[in-house]
């Protein structure tokens, strides 16, 4: 077909087949890639050029099936109707499944192209491809792609005119389908029998209870220590020295020149000379979000997009399924959990993965309510660390028992049943470390982008809030909960305010109020789980109706008041 | 016997999958075709997800899915 400006290309197949790595390599653009079906539950839309036109290209969600089970998949078969070519990509490791939506794609009566891609572990796993005989059988155009190290891409640019509408297959009914495919397959197929590998026997450890039970909490362990150790160097090593030793000294002496003094040095240095406390937007605005969450957002997303790509999450999601159930939910639905680590807003979208509302509705709350994102925990680690890890580590344990007392309480009270597991388990790879490199990038820049600006507009407000005299408004109003039930100092409230816009900035608004390490440890609680922060909400809203947020909001908050007072009465004073 | 049934690490066929339509287009969209040879690999404990193998792939199957799915053994 010819190839016209501002056509719409998409990039359609079964999940986890490499398509947003396509995607990513045809467009420049980058979204998140990892290895596990529904890494991408949201259409994005990039732009190729080709012989000076300009193509649209549509990085879709997996599916399975033209007939869709859940949202994400919803969102794939909408997609489909705007489409003027089609590349369908698919697994060559797994090519009797893929071609099976080949063939449902082959019906739509679209221009098509089919890409095997992870050819290299298709080759691994010695399995042989008769590619011009399978292109005979289709009569498309099949082109073989190791989308990693843009193996193949670029004939794939180049053979986008031979994309041509294909005769439907025969067989009307599903059942006919899979016969077909089975007849195909025999014809071009052919497996050699190898020895198996060590990832191999790995997969067959972690998925086993016996073994994959004490490897998980090994996993986790490592996970944690790599995080903090790796955060915790670059903070004492490179961000504290440049941000104490040149970055201080630049500032007061730039802003010094320029407005001696005032309003306007007060609002950029702040009125004291500690980064946390002075709440100037040069000082605690730029050192919150850069020297003390950034360190942990970048180890946090080193160590998750290395564990996310080589597979593992899948199979941790299996191992607590059982555990999942009591709370309403199932395996699965630990993923949204563990995104949310990093961050809520990713967590909230990766609720789509779950196949029903009710499902849907305790994944979020549960995330909104007990998962504090890096930005949050970076700044815990920062305030709390200093009095012992282990008051760190009663921040989550309170969190962890609220996630599973009020996830138990929403399995009993709403109606419905949680659906059951079901899902494909990738094998292993050995993380491509360009392609690791580049999402971690991705997700820096993202926090940068969104962060930063938030921060400063939460510093600014806590500015105003405190020079109009409105934060002592506030203050009295509230003090008969923040006061009697949970103990904490009255000003304490400002943080729960500003926590709306950043946690880290709000948790960094409770070392000025010198504050027990009691009173620390609830105030911290707390403000994980009063209310998510206005991004995640946002996403929430759209994700789970107005009606179901508000309900939502409303165990949110009863709960943090609940936690806020039962810790009050019953921590001791720590001293 | 029911694939919950089936002891880890033996080969069976799969016989029928006892649910709604709803369940079977589910089973059969990931591959799991009544006729094909799969291998269990692991049973979790506490009606925990069972793990199949079928050519190259591996699914994890929720307990209540996996005890209406009839196979034979072989
Ligand atoms: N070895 C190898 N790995 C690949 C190749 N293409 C993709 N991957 C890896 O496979 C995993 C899945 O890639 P994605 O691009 O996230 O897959 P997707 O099709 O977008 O998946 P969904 O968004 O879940 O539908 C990632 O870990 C990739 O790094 C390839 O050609 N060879
Ligand atoms: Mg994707």
């Amino acid at each position: 077909m010819e190839i016209r400006e501002d056509m719409k290309i998409l990039l359609m197949g079964n999940p986890n087949v490499g398509k947003s790595v396509v995607f990513n390599r045809l467009t420049g653009a980058r979204v998140v890639t990892a290895n596990y079906a529904g890494t991408t539950v949201e259409y994005t839309k990039g732009t190729m050029f080709y012989a000076g036109n300009h193509l649209e290209i549509i990085d879709v969600p997996g599916t399975y099936s033209l007939e869709p089970t859940c949202k994400a998949e919803e969102v794939a078969v909408e997609m489909l109707s705007s489409g003027d070519l089609i590349i369908n990509v698919a697994d060559a490791t797994n090519l009797e499944r893929n071609l099976h939506f080949t063939m449902e794609l082959m019906r739509q009566g679209k221009p098509m192209i089919l890409v095997l891609n992870l050819w290299d572990e298709a080759r691994h796993k010695g399995i042989h491809i008769d590619v011009a005989a399978l292109e005979k059988l289709l009569q498309i155009p099949v082109i073989t792609t190791v989308a990693v190290t843009a193996e193949g891409i670029k004939e794939l640019i180049s053979r986008l005119p031979e994309a041509v509408v294909p005769s439907p297959p025969n067989g009307q009914v599903n059942g006919d389908l899979w016969r077909e495919v089975g007849k195909i397959i025999k014809q071009i197929q052919r497996i050699t029998h190898r020895h198996h590998t060590w990832l191999e026997r790995l997969e067959d450890i972690s998925i086993k209870p016996r073994s994959g039970l004490p490897l998980a909490a090994v996993v986790i362990f490592l996970t944690f220590a790599v995080i903090r150790f790796v955060g915790e160097n670059l903070i004492n090593y490179v961000f504290n020295p440049f941000f104490e030793n040149l970055y201080r000294p630049f500032i007061y002496h730039t802003v010094s020149y320029a407005f001696p003094s005032g309003v306007i040095h007060d609002l950029l240095l702040g009125t004291t000379p500690d980064f946390i406390e002075s709440l100037g937007l040069l000082t605690t605005g730029i050192y919150v979000p850069i020297a003390m969450v950034l360190p942990y957002i970048f180890s946090f997303y080193l160590v998750l997009g290395f564990v996310e790509d080589f597979g593992y999450l899948p199979r941790f999601a299996i191992l607590m399924d059982t555990f999942m159930h009591k709370l309403g939910l199932h395996g699965f639905a630990i993923m949204p959990m563990i995104l949310g680590l990093g961050c809520n807003v990713p967590g909230a979208m990766a609720t789509r993965i779950l196949e029903s509302r009710r499902e849907k509705f305790i994944a979020g709350t549960l995330m909104a309510i007990a998962v504090p994102c890096m930005a949050q925990t970076a700044m815990i680690i920062g305030l709390v660390g200093p009095y012992g890890l282990v008051y760190v580590a009663m921040i989550y344990g309170n969190l962890a028992v609220v996630a599973i007392v009020i996830g138990s309480i929403m399995n009993a009270l709403i109606p419905g049943y949680s659906p059951e597991l079901f899902l494909e388990i990738p094998s292993y790879h050995l993380p491509h470390f360009g392609t690791l490199m580049k999402k971690l990038w991705m997700r820096i820049r993202g926090f940068l982008a969104e962060a930063i600006p938030l921060v400063l507009i939460g510093v600014l407000l806590v500015n105003i809030l405190f020079l109009s005299g409105i934060i002592d408004l506030f203050s009295n109003f509230s003090a008969p909960v923040i006061v009697k039930i949970m103990g904490l100092p009255k000003e304490a409230v400002s943080s729960l305010i500003i926590g709306f816009l950043r946690k880290d900035v709000a948790v960094g608004m409770l070392e000025p109020l010198n504050m027990t390490i009691k009173q620390l440890i609830i105030a911290c609680t707390v403000l994980s789980i009063y209310f998510p922060c206005i991004a995640t909400f946002a996403v929430l809203i759209k994700e789970l109706g107005v009606k179901a947020m508000l309900k939502a909001s409303l165990i949110m908050v009863g709960t943090a008041i609940a936690v806020g007072g039962l810790l009050n009465l019953l921590l001791p004073n720590f001293s | 016997m029911t694939l919950t049934e089936l002891e880890s690490g033996k080969q069976a066929r799969v016989i029928a999958f006892n649910g709604g339509p709803n369940m079977i287009k589910r089973l059969e969209n990931l591959g799991l075709l009544r006729g094909k040879t799969i291998k269990k690999v692991s049973n979790n404990p506490f009606k925990g997800p069972v793990v199949v193998k079928i050519d190259q792939i591996e699914l994890a199957i929720g307990h209540r899915m996996a005890s209406r799915i009839t196979v034979e053994p072989i």
